[in-house]
């Protein structure tokens, strides 16, 4: 016997409400017990996941939650923590570790707050990836794999090899994992926001692009001494329908630049809002600021022109890199569509090849 | 492979953005100070000129102006200045005040502009010096000045500072991912015990640091460590069971002050696969919610310390964080629809990142009923005072349910900077302090109109519910603004740049370059602004008709 458990044992024998002060709360005890539970498991040379659910599940048991809620809580807490564990090593790319993350956790919401899958999961969840077996038209999953709400596994970086008929391309875009190039591009660049209003909307027709122009959009500030201009370019797209007011249309492009440094390729979005001649019945006209010209004129001497490349603008880097690119003498080979804020879209038009030219007339 | 987990901990401390709190302070002030002050030159007269002809606008003007007036009799309930004196000459001389903020019994009375941390931090006794009142009050009161706007100004930035909102603690149900990080420094350490030894001995120092956002103590920590492994042999496994973290709270961080700052209104992200079978919040949005986080669900920079915390085990202290009690609205009794409130357990089960937090649109709500609690104390026995302070809870929720980043739950996409864009760019910004007053007029002009809309709002929703008094249905307000602000963000993509957000992070080299890059929205962060400028007048007005 502990000396605190003898003290406690006099006091309760003497002052049950003392007693009661200095014993440890449920939550203290349960804590002791896990601690000492995972002393033990830290003895053991080897690490088992099963190991770790199970002194969660005891914990979680002890602190009053039933016993097949705190089995499942026990398996998701620790899956997840896995999952970032494999990210923090490196055996986990950050988007399959998202995956994971956000697969546990929609099986958690489905126990939590549908009873249907909770008494199901009661039956029997023989493959263990906490789908029901009732619901489960995959059995035999892997462990540590992603599955739909019927059990199907996926994966997001090689979907066409999923057993998945749930998944979608659109619903990965949050968890792809692709070189790191179209890596950087993907992490800056801003997804279509989801919407809700275009369930039901008819895609919106196609569009191509027309052609581009670069100018001067404006003029910031204009001395004798110093002018302040921002440069950039004009593109040209066919105009696409919006069939709904209330669902957002975009204009997604691929780019295809071709100049003296060479050949790159970008890609960049606009909202329809974006559209500079909304009045226009044919043509969208889309504005990309690239470049912050300031030019000192010295009262004696010739001016000093100095530029700045706007990359740090809060243009998508894809933007950005369209601006980059789109120089006097380059070539452009681009392609666009019209996407909506469900990602239904009639699909890319053909490429096109366009040099900078004369501005269209809206 | 093994070895890159210590580096990815510290990178993952390291990439956290150092501040989560919407809206600067000093926007927040400046957003109602200047709405205070379109309410207190409401009978200009060129203001009243350009609403000829619209009776029922320049009625609207007549009640600004009357509600004004009430509003600066309220008491201002300053807190005590942290020092007895002010030691300070300058602001002695120019105020000749000695920390009189708090002396006055009004609003109106207070002498000099209260500073946005005058209850945190000993600064120029209090006062900043450098506030003035705006083009208009100064046409139109040429010998008279007024802080009460400032004063109010000052409420609607406290809630960034309640420490207590939300606490964190190590919690024993993520002692498993905790030995989990263990194990792994233990296998590294094995391997090269003299590499190790610096990580796991500030682990506690580094890991703190993730969420105080303070990282001076975890710098100071790696560098004595490396000091002193020079002289000293480690032996690797057997120091770590003494040098790993033990459990305790964490808390009065900024960071935790603002996890209840946010609303969602992007709608539901479920994984792929997966309908919204079920709802994974606990109310009508969402707040801050960590594995949906940002446009589209992609949390951007912040993910890596998302699955830090969860890594290391930080959730939710239940106990002791007020704010996921005062802000679960179980029975609002303002027809919007209430929070399902959680138990402790349920809040402190998961990591923080995978809890649901709160909406802002609840925080204001809490306020706005603390506020009328106060006002009903006051009638019932008028020896007590007016808590003025809550207001600052509503007031704040209107503010920040302008910045697109916290409509949409997220730390990232390039929220830092673009807060800080908006305070350098300063008052001209909203509106006020316009050099021309004609066209500070016209600012006016426009903020007023937006305003009468929102007004019409709260005297429809009265009609639509008499038994309901004078109340205020600011839950639906705030919602409203967030749902605007969403949508104008949707128009402006590029308002969300999470690579802004990485260069913000890098202080010395590029976070001066991610403010100047947003300031180039100034149009939107302007139209956004003046939209908040407007609820609060009309929120102002309307709270000043439940007042004696």
């Amino acid at each position: 016997m502990t000396p605190r458990a003898i003290v406690i044992g006099l006091l309760a024998l003497c002052c049950p409400l003392a007693a009661l002060a200095v014993t440890p709360g449920p939550k203290a005890r349960c804590e002791e017990q896990m601690r000492k539970d995972l002393g033990s498991e830290r003895q053991a040379k080897h690490r088992s996941p099963n190991a770790l659910v199970e002194i969660e599940r005891t914990f979680l048991r002890c602190m009053g939650l039933d016993e097949l809620g705190a089995q499942f809580l026990a398996t998701v807490l620790v899956e997840q923590r896995e999952a970032a564990l494999a990210l923090s090593q490196g055996d986990l790319t950050p988007g399959r570790a998202r995956a994971v993350v956000a697969d546990r956790q929609a099986k958690l919401d489905a126990f939590r707050g549908n009873p249907r899958y909770r008494a199901e999961y009661a039956v029997g969840d023989r493959d263990r990836d906490l789908v029901p077996d009732a619901q489960d038209r995959c059995p035999q999953t892997r462990a540590s794999s992603t599955t739909d709400e019927v059990g199907c596994e996926y994966d997001c970086d090689d979907l066409a090899h999923s057993r998945s008929a749930l998944v979608t391309a659109m619903q990965c875009r949050r968890f792809v994992s692709i070189d790191e190039q179209e890596e950087m591009a993907r992490a800056f660049a801003v997804p279509i926001p989801l919407n809700p209003a275009c369930a039901g909307v008819p895609a919106p027709t196609s569009s191509s692009p027309l052609g581009w122009t670069p100018k001067v959009l404006e003029i910031q500030r204009s001395s004798p001494l110093d002018t302040d201009e921002v440069l950039g370019l004009k593109l040209y797209v066919v105009r696409s329908s919006m069939p709904s007011p209330e669902c957002e249309l975009f204009y997604e492009f691929d780019v295809r630049m071709e100049g003296i440094a060479g050949a790159t390729t970008t890609s960049m979005l606009f909202s329809a809002k974006e559209d500079a001649t909304p009045d226009n019945a044919d043509i969208a006209t889309f504005v990309l600021r690239t470049f912050r010209r300031v030019t000192h004129n010295a009262p004696v001497g010739i001016p000093v022109s100095s530029s700045v490349a706007v990359t740090v603008l809060p243009l998508s880097p894809g933007r950005a890199a369209a601006g980059k690119g789109f120089t006097d003498d380059a070539r452009i080979t681009w392609r666009v569509r019209a996407i909506n804020g469900l990602g239904a879209t009639h699909g890319w038009s053909e490429y096109r090849a366009h040099s900078a030219g004369a501005e269209l007339t809206p | 492979m093994r070895r890159l987990a210590i580096p990815a901990v510290i990178v993952m401390t390291l990439m956290f953005p150092r501040h989560a709190h919407a809206h600067n302070e000093a926007t927040h002030r400046d957003i109602t100070a200047y709405a205070f002050e379109i309410m207190s030159v409401a009978r200009n007269d060129d203001l009243n000129a350009a609403f000829a002809g619209q009776p029922e606008l320049t009625q609207f003007l007549t009640e600004l102006s009357a509600a004004a007036t009430k509003l600066g009799q309220l008491p201002p309930g300053l807190p005590t200045p942290p020092r007895d004196r002010c030691i300070d000459p300058d602001v002695r001389e120019r105020f000749g005040i000695d920390y009189a903020l708090s002396f006055g019994t009004t609003a109106e009375q207070v002498s000099a502009p209260i500073d946005v941390k005058y209850s945190t931090v000993d600064k120029s006794c209090g006062v900043d010096a450098h506030w003035r009142t705006g083009t208009l009050y100064r046409r139109e009161n040429p010998s008279r000045n007024t802080h009460a706007g400032n004063v109010l100004g000052f409420w609607a930035a406290h809630p960034d500072h309640l420490e207590h909102d939300v606490t964190l603690e190590w919690r024993p149900t993520n002692i498993a991912g905790l030995s989990h990080a263990k194990e792994v420094l233990e296998v590294a350490a094995a391997a090269a015990v003299g590499t190790v030894w610096v990580p796991i001995k500030c682990f506690t120092k580094c890991a703190s640091a993730l969420l105080e956002l303070d990282f001076d103590e975890c710098g100071d920590c790696i560098e004595d460590a490396v000091e002193k492994s020079k002289s000293t042999a480690q032996e690797g496994v057997a120091t770590v069971d003494g040098l790993a973290p033990g459990f305790g709270e964490i808390r009065n961080s900024e960071f935790l002050s603002g996890m209840c700052h946010h609303i969602d209104v992007k709608g539901d992200v479920p994984a792929p696969g997966w309908s919204t079978l079920t709802k994974p919040h606990y109310d009508d949005i969402s707040g801050m919610y960590s594995l949906t986080a940002g446009p589209g669900g992609v949390p951007g920079v912040t993910e890596l310390a998302a699955h830090a915390s969860a890594l290391i085990g930080a959730t939710v202290n239940y106990e002791e964080s007020h704010g996921v009690k005062n802000y679960e609205v179980g029975d609002g009794k303002d027809f919007h629809q209430n929070t399902t409130v959680r138990t402790e357990q349920q809040w402190e089960y998961l990591p923080w990142p995978n809890v649901p937090f709160t909406p802002v649109d609840n925080l204001s709500w809490f306020g706005w009923n603390q506020f009328k609690r106060s006002v009903e104390t006051v009638r019932a026995d008028p020896r007590k005072r007016i808590e003025t302070r809550y207001l600052g809870w509503a007031l704040h929720g209107l503010g920040d349910a302008t910045v697109p980043m916290h409509v949409t739950g997220t730390f990232a996409w390039g929220h830092r900077p673009y807060e800080d864009a908006i305070e350098q760019l300063g008052r001209p910004l909203l509106g006020e302090f316009q050099e021309e007053y004609s066209v500070a007029i016209q600012d006016a002009v426009e903020v007023v109109k937006a305003a009468y809309q929102y007004r019409k709002t709260i005297v429809d929703w009265r009609i639509a519910h008499p038994d309901r008094g004078n109340d205020i249905p600011i839950r639906d307000m705030v919602t409203t603004l967030a749902t605007k602000t969403f949508a104008a963000a949707g128009a402006n993509p590029a308002i969300y740049d999470d690579g802004l957000s990485t260069a913000y992070n890098m202080p010395v080299v590029l976070r001066g370059e991610a403010i100047e890059a947003y300031k180039v929205h100034r149009q939107f962060m302007r139209e956004r602004l003046q939209e908040s400028v407007a609820a609060t007048i009309a929120f102002l007005l309307s709270a000043s008709e439940v007042l004696p």
